[in-house]
């Protein structure tokens, strides 16, 4: 069974599990930059939350596939047609047999589509996980985003229960505003009073310097920080805001490099960094303080509302 | 002193005096099984773990011991590896650069590239990047305006104080001084990159 590329969109990866424990070796982890997101479509679909799954950025994305078969796509929101006909987001969709023709159109909230289908997407496995990282290209469909032409196989190996549609109160709201719970980190006490108060409670836009190595964050008025450089590259990790020189801050995501240079001011609450895959350039952006018993608070919250739906077979 | 702290609600940073000493306390923690990630750098080891599954204060309370019961290895063991390299051309865009800003024609630069050991301070920044300490002073490059999108594996850089070898592609923004075609990445081995912090670099011109 084979998925046929017709359309790849702007940048469409497989991404699968994160590539862990790696990180003193340089390695990101990589995976869904939306990790929740890729979980659920992949749960509708019926696989494990882990399974190989395409990351289609923007949407703007076609391929053609021979069923039967049974897909899921979630994410950011965008109309999903197969064969002209439009169809819903975060609940299976069941293809009949023969030649049909899935199309994503542009996203118009958020910023990554995932396409889930039942059984996984085989890919190639690198150091522990088949999560593509393009700046190495390793991983995925031969370390490289799609292009029009590629044939994917699909694996068959990772559907592990029913597929079943993500309950409306399990699905990840995505807004063109988002305030994103964050801790002080190592050296926050290098901003001015004035630069920290606007860090946490301030709007910052997000630039059009977006990947999944990061997202810029823009202001009118650049943060003031102590020193433009740390004297010895120190690890840094998705989530973790870095201020450089020119005071204006960026969020690491998933393909998050491991060490780095710039002053860390801040650093997102893990509960919330699966978010940082749906910012788009131009959404406002507002960091808010919590405590860390806030933080592990949230991350428990959100475990136990996710895990009876994953874990369901 | 700055001991053991929390830099995020996943993550503790604790200082120490330099990368011999991280690699030692990271080892240690690496048996405790307690962590997602540990990265010891040349002036920090930093872990991240899962708040649910173990509390920030164990986490410090196991870093301030791990700092007082790391035992350094002796440095006279470390293993030396002898890689060769193309200096200069398109393997080493960057040699006249490099060379000009310690006053040394390229080889004079080369020479003095090749005199000394480098030890692996550590790994990061991207897949299989290695830190080496200890280049002569007189170079006082930094790094390129633009880094560049795609770097080849193998490529050495050369920046004030270091010099770095990649050990797969990647971006990056090193000034490039030559390439070495020694195997640095091996997916058949159980630790595939050939560079561990601690060991020995010396260069030499290839042939």
């Amino acid at each position: 069974m084979t998925l046929f590329i017709s359309e790849p969109g702007i940048q469409t990866t497989i991404q699968a599990g994160a590539r862990r424990g790696l990180r003193h070796k340089g390695v990101p982890i990589s995976g869904p930059a939306d990790e929740i997101s890729a979980a659920l479509v992949n749960r509708a679909a019926g696989n494990r939350p882990d399974a190989a799954l395409l990351e289609i950025t923007y949407g703007g994305f076609a391929a053609a596939l021979d069923g039967p078969l049974t897909l899921a796509v979630g994410g950011a929101e965008a109309d999903i047609t197969v064969n002209g006909l439009k169809v819903s987001p975060w609940a299976p969709i069941n293809i009949g047999r023969g030649r049909r023709d899935i199309r994503i159109g542009p996203a118009t909230k958020g910023a990554r589509v995932y396409l889930a289908v039942r059984g996984g997407l085989k890919a190639d496995q690198f150091l522990g996980s088949c999560s593509t990282y393009l700046p190495a290209g390793f991983g995925g469909y031969q370390g490289r985003a799609l292009k029009a032409g590629d044939e994917l196989v699909i694996a068959g190996t990772d559907a592990n229960a029913e597929p079943a549609a993500v309950p409306a109160s399990l699905r990840p709201f995505i807004s063109e505003g988002w305030s994103l719970p964050a801790l002080p980190s190592a050296e926050t006490d290098w901003l001015s009073s004035a630069s920290r108060a606007r860090l946490f409670g301030a709007p910052f836009l997000a630039g059009r310097q977006m990947s999944r190595m990061g997202i810029e964050l823009v202001s009118d008025d650049p943060l003031e920080v102590r020193e433009k450089g740390l004297p010895f590259s120190a690890p840094v990790f998705p989530g973790t805001v870095q201020c450089p020189g020119s005071g204006h801050p960026f969020i690491l995501s998933a393909d998050a490099q491991t060490t780095g240079g710039y002053p860390r001011i801040a650093q997102i609450i893990r509960a919330d960094r699966h978010r940082l895959g749906q910012i788009r350039p131009g959404d406002q952006v507002t960091l808010t303080e919590v405590t860390d018993a806030q933080a592990r608070k949230i991350l428990a919250t959100k475990k136990a509302a996710l895990a009876a739906f994953l874990m369901s077979k | 002193m700055m001991r053991a702290r929390m830099i995020g609600d996943d993550l503790a940073e604790l200082a120490v005096t330099d990368s011999a000493a991280a690699r030692a306390v990271a080892d240690l923690l690496r048996e405790s099984g307690s962590f997602e990630e540990i990265v010891p750098t040349m002036r920090a080891v930093t872990v991240q773990f899962d708040p649910l599954s173990i509390e920030a204060a164990d986490v410090l309370t196991l870093l301030t011991n791990a700092k007082r019961d790391a035992v350094e290895g002796a440095a006279g063991e470390a293993e030396t590896l002898v890689v060769p390299v193309h200096y200069g051309g398109k393997d080493g865009p960057d040699i006249e650069l490099v060379a000009a800003s310690a006053g040394l024609s390229v080889a004079e630069f080369i020479k003095l590239h090749g005199a000394r050991d480098y030890p692996v301070e550590m790994m990061g920044f991207t897949p299989g990047f290695a830190y080496l300490g200890g280049l002569d002073g007189c170079v006082t490059a930094g790094r390129l305006e633009t880094p560049r999108p795609h770097v080849p594996a193998g490529s050495v850089g050369a920046i004030t104080g270091f010099s770095c070898i990649y050990a797969l592609a990647g971006p990056g923004g090193w000034p490039i001084i030559g390439r070495t075609d020694f195997p640095l990445f091996d997916l058949d081995k159980e630790d595939p990159f050939r560079l561990v912090p601690g060991m020995k670099i010396r260069f030499e011109a290839a042939r």
